[in-house]
């Protein structure tokens, strides 16, 4: 037995399997939601390649899987990823039936995360792009709707995501190749393009965004909260991943000046579109771009602490899009809020404050989740230039603008009276959601006293 | 070029880009995808292993006639081009070509191929790209993809030999084959809803 068996292997096959039983909602949801959470804490209490006990049961897990020649290994370094991935399931899961959707998605989510977890497994790490391809493949019949015509947002996807893989195949075949001879100036600078493209049209950094909002505006926000909050988690940990198996990318005094200029505009440019957008599905999928371009910005920095805080802030991030977009699912599902939410207070008044504390907490407003982390990014940007720092603030204060424009808006009340349309398991979710957002807000030392463990396998040093 | 012969199959590359780019009659548009299939097996079987070659070309060929039989199922036909339409893909697609031979040329000495399987493949995925760009209808958007990926395949089977990789390169093709079946079948009945 070896942990990528057990983390790509059974979800590949359980969803494999629900998919002929997906019709039987609660065992469906009962099976994946079970298995996800003995997943999630074998990832986080179980030291990989040592032996596992289960009263008298003794499993060898080992950490690599070989397959026709090529490796797939998930090992103590992967843990922290592998904890974020079962609990954004789990939480996704969780919420599924309340957000108005059936379980029909679940065996294509369980697919989706097995070729997810592959693509962070499969080593040499090019080939993290097929597995990609794979997912987005996947999850093409969740973004198609009942009785509608596929929408240009989920075509634009599905376009954008397939050009990439052929620019990081061969932009990493490259790379593997100029090891050997890094002195080859010409094959290492079409390797960055492609690489930089490939990982451009993943990551929809300007100008290749354009799929983002079109994609949260046209299927339902609950399963583009999913896709948004996910791949491009991933998309980042494979960066993250080649960064660290390459040497002289990481010695280079450009890689960091590359990924904060790109982060830099992708924030800006990411703000002047926000600032007149009104529909609330594509708002959520501007802060998505947004929450990317800090991700990348906090990558570039390249001191130990910004990504420490790059793995750190995964955990308020994918807590504060789920809160999101299942907050806009029962907004919108009702059919009684426009998109641009008026006055969606006065019938849904507990949705509406979670919506809010969730976008907020994305931009960073104390004392919500990514509070914390958004302060050390802007504490250790001075460092590397006055300019950075300028756009950086324009950026994080002109991303509160359209927010406040929201907050007027859903509190624009026609009548005095206020109804609690929210079911009560809606409530709760949406209460859970606020507190740890707000637990994670208050004391961020707290998540980093919980997996302050982890960070000795993490690729730290730059 | 390695074999003056091959001047042969990239000649058949290039007549079916253009045939798909400007044909809108379904059997011309399916007949020219399959004779850039043939051509780019018939090129990289002389500079990879056969196993992959062999697998790469059932995958495409499945997954292309997968989305033929939907289509001819579904009784969809293509929307005819307008002349001046198809002069101006005509057009764009020279000037790939002539991207394709001077990038094909460099493309050459990085990734150290024969110059003819680097010009053919990027006849053929500056062709899907080019349809990419051009179309909007669901069943050419799949169509246009799959011919970006024989292009790539071409190149890249080349440079790796490794049979998972192949494997799952073709399985990607054969999911796409498939999903886009079920797209093409499904926008049918929504439109007849």
């Amino acid at each position: 037995m070896s942990t990528p068996i057990l983390f790509i292997g059974l979800p590949a096959i359980l969803g494999f399997a629900l998919f002929f039983i997906r019709n039987r909602q609660k065992l469906t949801l009962t099976i994946s939601m079970s298995l996800l959470g003995v997943l999630c804490v074998l990832a986080f209490f179980h030291n990989f390649g040592q032996i596992l006990k289960i009263g008298p049961l003794s499993i060898d897990l080992g950490t690599t899987f070989t397959i026709f020649g090529r490796d797939f290994i998930l090992a103590n370094s992967d843990r922290l990823f592998l904890t974020l991935t079962c609990l954004t399931s789990l939480f996704w899961l969780g919420g599924l039936k309340q957000a108005g959707l059936n379980t029909n998605f679940v065996p294509y989510q369980m697919a989706i995360m097995a070729s997810l977890t592959a693509a962070l497994a499969v080593d040499p790490f090019i080939y993290s792009a097929i597995f990609m391809e794979i997912a987005v493949l996947l999850s093409i019949p969740m973004l198609v709707h009942s009785g509608k015509s596929l929408s240009r947002g989920v075509l634009r996807f599905l376009i954008f995501q397939s050009i990439s893989m052929p620019l990081i195949l061969l932009g990493g075949w490259l790379i593997a190749g100029s090891q050997a001879s890094p002195s080859d100036l010409q094959q290492l600078g079409i390797a960055a393009f492609f690489l930089a493209t490939g990982f451009a049209l993943w990551l929809a950094v300007f100008p290749f965004h354009s799929w983002v909002p079109l994609l949260s505006e046209d299927i339902h926000p609950y399963i583009s909260g999913f896709l948004l909050t996910v791949f491009p988690q991933v998309a980042l940990l494979v960066i993250v991943d080649l960064t660290s198996s390459v040497t002289w990318i990481m010695a280079s005094e450009y890689f960091g000046e590359i990924l904060l200029l790109v982060g830099t505009l992708m924030m800006v440019f990411t703000v002047v579109w926000m600032l007149f957008e009104k529909n609330s599905k594509r708002l959520f999928g501007f802060l998505v771009l947004f929450e990317t371009s800090y991700l990348l910005l906090l990558l570039g920095m390249q001191t130990p602490v910004t990504l420490q805080v790059f793995y750190l802030t995964q955990f308020p991030r994918f807590l504060a899009l789920l809160l999101a977009c299942f907050c806009l699912s029962v907004l919108l599902d009702s059919g009684s809020t426009g998109l641009d939410l008026k006055g969606s207070f006065q019938n849904f008044p507990i949705a509406s404050i979670g919506l809010l504390i969730a976008l907020f907490s994305i931009t960073g407003m104390p004392p919500f989740g990514e509070f914390s982390f958004k302060f050390v990014l802007l504490d250790t940007i001075g460092s590397s230039g006055k300019i950075k720092a300028i756009w950086l603030i324009l950026g994080f204060t002109g991303v509160l603008m359209p927010l406040f424009g929201l907050v007027l808006r859903i509190f624009s009340l026609s009548s005095s009276t206020i109804k609690v349309n929210e079911k009560i398991s809606q409530i709760i979710i949406i209460s859970i959601g606020i507190f740890l957002l707000l637990l994670l807000g208050l004391y961020p030392r707290g998540l980093l006293g919980l997996v302050d463990f982890m960070f000795q396998f993490l690729p730290l040093n730059t | 070029m390695t074999y003056w012969i091959n001047t042969i199959p990239l000649a058949f590359i290039l007549i079916g880009c253009l045939l798909f780019l400007t044909s809108s009659r379904k059997q011309t548009v399916f007949g020219s995808v399959i004779v850039i299939i043939a051509a780019g097996f018939s090129l990289s079987i002389q500079f990879s292993s056969l196993f992959p070659s062999l697998v790469r070309l059932v995958s495409s060929a499945s997954a292309f006639f997968a989305i033929f039989l939907s289509m001819k199922e579904s009784d969809i036909e293509f929307r005819a081009i307008p002349k001046n339409l198809g002069v101006l893909r005509i057009i764009a697609f020279v000037i790939f070509a002539i991207l394709s031979i001077l990038l094909g040329l460099k493309l050459t000495d990085v990734l150290q191929i024969p110059v003819e399987v680097a010009i053919g493949g990027l006849f053929s995925l500056f062709c899907g790209l080019l349809y990419l760009g051009i179309s909007t209808t669901l069943s050419k958007l799949i169509l246009a993809i799959m011919v970006f990926y024989t292009g790539f395949v071409l190149i890249f089977g080349v440079l790796e030999s490794s049979i998972l990789v192949n494997g799952l390169i073709a399985g990607v093709i054969l999911l796409l084959g498939a999903l886009g079946s079920y797209l093409i079948i499904r926008e049918v009945m929504v439109e007849r809803e």
